[in-house]
C-alpha cells in the first residue's frame, strides 16, 4: 500500500525510492482496484511514467526536488489537464484535450507531483452519488454496492483506495466534503477565492472551489499551500496571504471555543452519524477546547436556496456547450443553427444537467425572477449573518458532514429532491463562502466511515485544520484503508 | 406553483434545449416538484434584507492591461467540430421576424 502524500515525497527526496517505482507502483494498484470502482476516467499512464522519469533525472542532477515529489494525484475531471482528455462526467466533451492546465493543476506539477489521471465525478459536478456522470458510477471501497458520494466521488475513492496519494476536487455545495465523509478520507473546501479556479470547468460561479482530498489531514494541508493564491487569471481569486497550512496542523487548539449547531443534529441524522460525530466532539474537549450550543436559523432554508442559486448560475454558465467550438455537436442535415445547438444540448447533456439548466432558466426567468432569484439571493443574506452571528461567540462550528453513511447504489436517484438533501450539512458553509474540512471518524457498526465537518470563518483555513489534526490524533479511524485496498 | 407542459416548453427553447416529448412531460412533473419545495423560501421575511450575489472578500482584483500570448489560433481551431476559412463553422442560419 502507498503511504501518505508527506510519506512518499519524503522517499523520493531522500533517495529511498525513486519516482518511477512509485509511478509503476501505482498504475499497478490502479490496474488491480479500479475495475471494481471506477474511479478514473482516464489513467494518464504514459505521462505519469514521463514525469515520474522526469522527477528522477532531476534529483540525479542534484536539483532540489518539489514538496510533492513523486507524489501521484488523482485530478477530477472538471479541471483542465493539458493533453489529457477531460470531460466534466459530460457526453457532450467527450474526447475534447484542453489545450492548457488548470491553475491548481499546473501548480502541483510545479512541485514535482504526477497526475495519474482524470477522475470520475457526477456530470458537471451535479450531484451527491457519482451516479449522474455519463461514464457509469463510481463505488465505494468499503461497500462497493454503495455510493462513494459526489460529486467528486472518483477523487474520493481514488485516495481512499490508495490509488493516489493526494487529490483535487470541486465543491459547489459539498462535493468535496461529502464524498470525503462518506469513504473516510479527509477534504478540504477553502475560503471562496483562497484558490484559483482558472480551469476548472464552471458549474455555479458564486459558489466553486477546488479543494484537495488526501488520507491525512498533513497531506491535505500541504496540497492545500501549494494550489492556494492570487492568479491573475481568475479574477475571485483573493490576494491574501497564504499561510503555511501544514505547520498549522501542528498549532495548539487548547481554549478553542467549539459551537455545536442545535439544526444539524435535527430530524434526518442517522442515529450512528450523531454518535460518532458527538464522540469526536468528546475528544476535542478532551484535547482542551470548549463545547457551546450556537444557532443557525436558516440551516432550514439552505437546500432550496441553494438549489435556486446554483441552478440559475449553471444555466448561464452551461450555455456555452452549443456545439459550435469543442465538443460534440448534433447537426442533421438541413438543420439550422438553433437546431443544431437544440439537437447537440438534448444529446450531450444527462437529466439531471437538463433538470438544473431548466430550473435555472425557470427562475430567471420574466414573472418569476423576483419570487424565486432574487428572493434567494436575500436567504443567503441570512445563512451568511446566522454565521456572523456564531462566529462572534465561537471559533469553530462542528456537525456532522452528511446525514447518513454511503447510501446503496440506486436508492435516491429517482428522487432527485431526496438526493438533493444530502448535502443539507455541506451547503450553508457553501453558501457562506467560508471554510470547512471533513474528517473521518469513528465508522458505523457496519463499517461505513462517517465524517466530522470543521467550519471556520472566512480565511481561517488554519484553524480547522489545527483541529482537524488534533482529532485525527486521536481518531479511531486514523490512517484506515478499506480491506479491498490493503 | 404548479408547473405545466406549456411553461417547460418555454422554459426550454430559452435554454436551447431540444426535449423529447417524454423528457417534457417527466421535467414537468419533476421540477413541479422541486418548485413546491423551494417554495419554502416564501414563508421568510426578506423586506428589510439585502441580496447576497457574491461572498467574494472584497472587490475582484484587476490586473495590468498589458499584452499577452494567447491560444494559437490553430490551437484553438484544433478541436472544432467543424472548421472554414480559418473560424469555426456552423449551420446557415437567417435570423426570423
Amino acid at each position: 500500500m502507498i503511504g501518505t502524500a508527506i510519506e512518499i515525497a519524503d522517499r523520493v527526496r531522500a533517495g529511498d525510492v525513486t519516482a518511477e517505482s512509485v509511478a509503476t507502483e501505482t498504475l499497478a494498484r490502479i490496474d488491480a482496484l479500479d475495475p471494481k470502482l471506477h474511479a478514473f476516467l482516464a489513467v494518464a499512464r504514459d505521462e505519469m511514467l514521463e514525469a515520474a522519469r522526469a522527477v528522477d533525472k532531476k534529483r540525479a542532477a542534484g536539483k532540489p526536488l518539489g514538496k510533492l515529489a513523486g507524489v501521484p494525484i488523482a485530478v477530477k475531471d472538471a479541471l483542465c489537464t493539458r493533453g489529457i482528455a477531460t470531460t466534466s462526467g459530460s457526453k457532450i466533451l467527450e474526447g475534447w484535450v484542453p489545450p492548457y492546465d488548470a491553475t491548481a493543476v499546473a501548480k502541483l506539477l510545479l512541485e514535482d507531483a504526477l497526475v495519474c489521471g482524470k477522475t470520475n465525478m457526477d456530470e458537471f459536478a451535479m450531484g451527491s452519488s457519482n451516479e449522474n456522470s455519463a461514464y457509469g458510477p463510481v463505488r465505494n471501497p468499503w461497500d462497493t454496492s454503495r455510493a462513494p458520494g459526489g460529486s467528486s466521488g472518483g477523487s474520493a475513492v481514488a485516495v481512499a483506495a490508495r490509488m493516489a496519494g493526494a487529490a483535487l476536487g470541486s465543491d459547489t455545495g459539498g462535493s468535496i466534503r461529502q464524498p470525503a465523509s462518506l469513504t473516510g478520507t479527509v477534504g478540504v473546501k477553502p475560503t471562496y477565492g483562497r484558490v484559483s479556479r482558472y480551469g476548472l470547468i464552471a458549474f455555479a460561479s458564486s459558489l466553486d472551489q477546488v479543494g484537495p482530498f488526501a488520507t491525512d489531514v498533513r497531506g491535505a494541508a500541504r496540497v492545500l499551500s501549494i494550489i492556494s493564491g492570487r492568479d491573475a487569471r481568475d479574477a475571485t481569486s483573493l490576494e491574501v496571504p497564504v499561510p503555511d497550512f501544514e505547520a498549522a496542523c501542528s498549532a495548539g487548539v487548547k481554549g478553542l471555543r467549539l459551537g455545536v449547531p442545535e439544526e444539524y443534529f435535527a430530524e434526518g441524522l442517522d442515529p450512528e452519524v450523531a454518535a460518532s460525530v458527538r464522540a469526536a466532539i468528546d475528544a476535542l474537549k478532551d484535547a482542551g477546547c470548549t463545547v457551546h450550543s450556537v444557532k443557525l436559523p436558516h440551516t432550514r432554508f439552505a437546500v432550496a436556496t441553494y438549489y435556486i442559486v446554483a441552478t440559475a448560475e449553471a444555466s448561464s454558465n452551461l450555455a456555452r456547450f452549443d456545439g459550435v467550438r469543442y465538443g460534440v455537436r448534433v447537426e442533421p442535415p438541413g438543420s439550422d443553427l438553433r437546431e443544431m445547438y437544440g439537437r447537440t444540448r438534448d444529446a450531450g447533456f444527462g437529466p439531471e444537467v437538463k433538470r438544473r439548466i431548466l430550473l435555472g432558466t425557470f427562475v430567471l426567468s420574466a414573472g418569476y425572477y423576483d419570487a424565486y432569484y432574487a428572493r434567494a439571493l436575500k436567504v443567503r443574506t441570512l445563512i451568511r449573518r446566522d454565521f456572523d452571528a456564531a462566529f462572534a461567540q465561537v471559533d469553530a462550528i462542528v456537525s456532522p458532514t452528511a446525514p447518513t453513511p454511503a447510501f446503496k447504489l440506486g436508492d435516491k436517484i429517482d428522487d432527485p429532491l431526496a438526493m438533493y438533501l444530502s448535502d443539507v450539512y455541506t451547503l450553508p458553509a457553501s453558501l457562506a463562502g467560508i471554510p470547512a474540512v471533513s474528517v473521518p471518524c469513528a465508522p458505523t457498526r457496519a463499517g461505513l466511515p462517517v465524517g466530522i465537518q470543521i467550519m471556520t470563518p472566512a480565511l481561517e483555513e488554519a484553524r480547522s485544520l489545527a483541529l482537524a489534526a488534533a482529532w485525527e490524533a486521536r481518531s479511531p479511524a486514523r490512517a484506515t484503508a478499506p480491506p479491498l485496498a490493503l | 406553483m404548479k408547473l405545466d407542459r406549456a411553461q417547460i416548453d418555454h422554459v426550454a427553447q430559452l435554454a436551447s434545449l431540444s426535449l423529447t416529448d417524454a423528457e417534457a412531460e417527466k421535467m414537468t412533473h419533476e421540477l413541479g416538484a422541486i418548485l413546491r419545495y423551494v417554495e419554502e423560501l416564501a414563508s421568510i421575511d426578506t423586506s428589510d434584507v439585502e441580496p447576497t450575489a457574491t461572498v467574494l472578500l472584497g472587490p475582484t482584483a484587476w490586473r495590468d492591461d498589458v499584452p499577452a500570448e494567447g491560444l494559437s489560433r490553430e490551437s484553438a481551431l484544433a478541436q472544432a467540430p467543424r472548421t472554414a476559412d480559418g473560424g469555426f463553422a456552423v449551420p446557415a442560419f437567417v435570423e426570423g421576424t
